[in-house]
């Protein structure tokens, strides 16, 4: 074979592809007539691609790694160092609990054993390292001991002092628990906070299901994972401080109903932030429900933020003392919170006295009021689409909020993303929220532009659109702007060739505001651009200033004027920058090396160490304002079942939650992320290549059910039901907003996952 | 590791201080044995998405080109791409001849965890780099797309502009040399 056959199959090859596969022999005979040997070594390359879709598909290293864990023996783990494995006691947020023997002392223990995923990311390994240090400098009878850190071929273990019992979690299923013992319980957690708080140390994730309760009557807290040294020496930058905590904990972990106001805000958290828990704990075992409960975590979040707990709830021997306590405890406002968790105990001791305090409310933290009506306008400005079916039931936009949640499945036979190996997806969402259009690419056709009612299950190909890679809404809706071929074109929704409006040889996106003006990047190397969106002359809208790379990501405010858009540059000039059509005076908005977004009513999203935050902007002003706070991401998968195409509608069988629902074989399935795939995907959201590889895996078997983001939204639940409609106990979120973009966001409020027993 | 080093590294290397290749190779080693150890310990069924963002993540410490200046991007991710494909093919070989005195181990080339998926076509690394040299003097460019996509990580964009062409000259490229590799390995493979 000479490299001038080759060239010469290759390029056949090539237009083979663009061939219907059913006319593709017919193709070949004519192209070939007189050379049958070349139509044969088309063919046969054809079949090659036809028996090996997903070949090289995985990079190298994935297969070097994975015929290095297959040449390894893969026994169950049986013990780790000297423990031998006995039982699996549980599984948490931070690892599974084991019960195992430790062969040298000839006692048992509790292993805590951290994923091995975690156990490969540096930073939960910090995390890790520092619960076992922070915890085994706390010796108290009231705190379940560490004994040390075990780690064996690659694994890490956290051995601890095994507590027989059952945790305050189990035994509050019964019922509340009775004054006197409570106060006793009580008296035992607060002595093991005491002791905490004394070395700076912060629980954070006090709950019952954190609280041992021996049958001996003594009392274990466990868990002091989320503990974080308050020492704020260790960041002097208060506004870093803020943003570590956040990254560190409250973001996606804890449970909400128990966490204090000012730990669901993302602000730094102290030893009061305990005794809010404490405070929870206690109001929990006296009348045998929470204090803030809800169906979804977002309405506990906004039932803690909002509401005071129900007093009358109490029964009605609790001690006047006790009352007052809790009063004090579950004070939203950290500065008027009982301060130390060593004044309880007086209150905890006392005998019954005089009547309970009226009852005073106080003051509401005007940021819980704020935050409330933002919630309140962000749902109403989320309301949009139509009605899905959710667990084969119709949902009613009344019962529901307003929230939606859509199956996309690619069309038949053809898959997201623009090419068979390319399948970075994208979407957009019409700006009345009525319609979605993507790409998706088939071997027959090649690349297109499909478009459906959001609602509905089946997309139509748009005409002439082929070779499409990206695509923006017109305002009206009723034209798209895509990428396609090295131009920047439109099409017309309702039909029509697609007129060419510049050259754009590497589209890097694009945004059309009302006037008829459209800003994009024809490559991600140089400026942004304008062209009218009924063609014109193209002209750059913004210069490259010293040392950037290229201006990408351009998106119109709400004023039709300015544009966000991303400056590709070395630190300290890369961000996010805001410029106008008709003064081109860029302001950086904040730092960032990936896209940004306006979502109404006034929030800029974007990237902070790779987790999506959300925060107040105001689009007059061109100003960011307030706090940005962390979005956790939520990520549904639908299982597509033969030819079936309405796996929403028929999602009886699917969960969320736990990796125990996580799909099977045959299984609908949906998951919540762990917090290194959540970051992950946070960047995928924003830069779409680092989904492809994500995305690619799934496209045969899985829809990927995404939703459009809220800030923190109401919520609703549902219990899932298993096919033959038994409850299988899970409840799942569900938050709608929508950017004015129409992009498309895996998104999700901040929650904690879902129980799913 | 940090990754100014690998990017120091292997700008080294580029310039031909083969003692670089020398530091370089463990880090990769490095990698590849964590990835390993996590496919290893986790646990059955659902977790397409961990691995594809444990490659993801594997890489990106490896190979992160946002370290670099743009105007040597395009020498950096040969680079890289023909470091992996040099220390992960040595492996493979040095693997197949210590474990089968010669043979070299059969390896899924594509991620699937359904037995009866179509991706689960086996070959090896150390025929796809023979079939890769083979290729190379058929047509240079679409085997340089398949070092750079295979075995550096890039992206179709990122590879159009390591080689200077267009995406859809890549495109072209990966299609083309996707099947003719396939065709190749399975040859030699059958008996």
């Amino acid at each position: 074979m000479t490299p001038e056959r080759h060239q010469q199959i290759s390029e056949l090859y090539d237009r083979a592809l663009e061939v219907a596969p059913d006319r593709r022999s017919a193709f070949l005979a004519e192209a070939c007539a007189g050379d049958e040997a070349l139509g044969a070594e088309v063919a046969s390359l054809l079949a090659a691609r036809a028996e090996a879709p997903g070949f090289l598909s995985m990079p190298a290293l994935h297969i070097a790694a994975q015929e290095l864990a297959a040449s390894r023996p893969s026994t169950p783990l049986r013990a780790i160092g000297p423990y031998e494995i006995r039982a699996l006691l549980g599984r948490g947020g931070m690892g599974e609990v084991y019960r195992a023997h430790d062969t040298r002392l000839g006692r048992d223990v509790a292993l805590k054993l951290l994923p091995a995923q975690l156990a490969l990311d540096p930073r939960h390994m910090a995390r890790f390292e520092r619960e076992a240090r922070l915890v085994a400098s706390l010796n108290h009878p009231n705190i379940a001991a560490v004994y040390g850190i075990e780690e064996e071929s690659g694994r890490r273990a956290l051995v601890l002092e095994l507590v027989d019992g059952a945790t305050l979690a189990e035994r509050l299923t019964s019922g509340p628990v009775a004054v006197h013992d409570a106060r006793a319980i009580a008296r035992q957690i607060a002595d093991a906070l005491e002791a905490a708080h004394d070395r700076g140390i912060v629980h954070r994730d006090l709950k019952p299901g954190n609280v041992m309760l021996r049958p001996d009557g003594a009392v274990k807290v466990l868990d002091f994972g989320l503990a974080k040294a308050l020492d704020p020496a260790q960041v002097s930058d208060p506004a870093l401080r803020q943003v570590t905590t956040r990254l560190d904990g409250n973001a996606v972990m804890g449970t909400p109903a128990y966490m204090s106001p000012e730990q669901v805000r993302g602000m730094p958290v102290d030893q009061r932030s305990d005794i809010w828990g404490f405070g929870a704990v206690l109001y929990e075992m006296l009348t045998g429900r929470r204090a803030f409960d809800g169906e979804t975590s977002s309405d506990m979040i906004a039932a803690l933020l909002e509401r005071t707990p129900d007093w009358s709830a109490l029964p009605a021997d609790t001690p006047a003392a006790v009352l007052r306590l809790l009063h004090r405890c579950l004070e939203k406002d950290p500065k008027r919170r009982l301060r130390h968790i060593a004044d309880v105990r007086a209150d905890l001791a006392d005998a019954d006295g005089a009547p309970p305090d009226p009852v005073t409310p106080g003051r509401r933290p005007w940021r819980a009021r704020a935050l409330t009506r933002t919630l309140a306008s962000v749902a109403v400005v989320g309301l949009i689409g139509a009605a899905i079916a959710f667990n084969g039931r119709m949902q009613n936009s009344a019962r529901t909020n307003g929230l939606r949640q859509y199956a996309l499945l690619p069309p038949d036979g053809a898959a997201f993303g623009s090419s068979i190996v390319d399948r970075t997806p994208s979407f957009a969402i019409s700006p009345d929220g009525h319609r979605l259009a993507f790409v998706a690419s088939s071997p027959s056709s090649g690349a297109r532009l499909w478009a459906r009612p959001i609602d509905g299950l089946t997309a139509d190909p748009l005409v002439g659109t082929e070779g499409a890679a990206s695509l923006f809404w017109s305002p009206d809706g009723l034209s798209v702007g895509l990428f396609a071929d090295g131009k920047l074109k439109r099409v017309n929704l309702a039909g029509g060739a697609p007129v060419v409006l510049a050259d754009a040889s590497s589209g890097s996106g694009g945004t059309w505001n009302r006037s008829g003006d459209i800003v994009y990047a024809p490559t991600p190397q140089g400026p942004l651009w304008h062209v009218p969106a009924g063609g014109g002359t193209p002209r750059a809208v913004t210069q490259l200033g010293a040392g950037e790379l290229g201006h990408v990501q351009p998106q119109f405010l709400p004023d039709g004027r300015h544009f966000l858009y991303l400056v590709r540059a070395a630190e300290p000039r890369r961000g996010i920058y805001v410029s106008s059509l008709d003064s081109p005076e860029p302001k950086r908005i904040v730092a960032g090396r990936e896209r940004a977004l306006y979502a109404a009513p006034g929030y800029l999203l974007f990237l902070r160490e790779g987790r999506l935050f959300g925060q107040p902007f105001d689009a007059r002003r061109l100003e960011l304002s307030g706090d940005g706070f962390p979005w956790s991401i939520r990520l549904r998968l639908f299982q597509r079942r033969g030819a079936r195409r309405t796996l929403c509608r028929t999602t009886a069988r699917w969960s969320i939650g736990s990796a125990a629902c996580w799909p099977r074989p045959s299984r609908c399935g949906s998951t919540t992320l762990d917090e290194s795939s959540a970051s992950l995907l946070s960047r995928a959201i924003i830069r779409p290549s680092d989904f492809r590889r994500t995305a690619r895996e799934w496209r045969r078997n899985f829809t990927i059910c995404v939703r459009q983001p809220a800030i923190c939204g109401s919520s609703s639940s549902l219990p899932g039901r298993s096919r033959d409609s038994r409850p299988t106990g899970c409840t799942t979120t569900r938050a709608c907003g929508r950017p004015t973009d129409g992009s498309w966001y895996l998104s999700g409020v901040r929650t904690a996952s879902a129980t799913c027993t | 590791m940090s990754a100014p080093t690998v990017t120091q590294l292997l700008v080294a290397w580029g310039n031909g201080d083969e003692t670089a290749l020398e530091q370089l190779t463990p880090l990769v080693y490095q990698e590849l044995h964590r990835l390993a150890a996590a496919y290893m310990t986790r646990e059955r069924g659902g977790h397409i998405l961990q691995t594809t963002a444990l490659v993801n993540e594997a890489y990106l410490r490896l190979i992160d080109g946002k370290q670099v200046q743009w105007q040597n991007r395009a020498h950096f991710f040969a680079m890289s791409a023909r470091l992996m494909r040099r220390v992960l093919v040595d492996v493979a070989r040095s693997r197949g001849r210590a474990k089968r005195g010669g043979g070299d181990l059969q390896v899924s080339l594509s991620e699937s965890e359904a037995g009866d998926s179509p991706f689960s076509k086996g070959a090896d690394l150390v025929a796809l780099d023979d079939a890769l040299k083979t290729l190379a003097a058929l047509n240079e460019r679409q085997s340089r797309v398949v070092e750079l996509r295979f075995f550096g990580g890039l992206t179709h964009e990122e590879t159009a502009h390591v080689l200077n062409v267009s995406v859809i000259t890549v495109r072209r490229c990966w299609n083309v040399a996707q099947a003719w590799l396939y065709r190749e390995l399975n040859r030699d493979a059958r008996p």
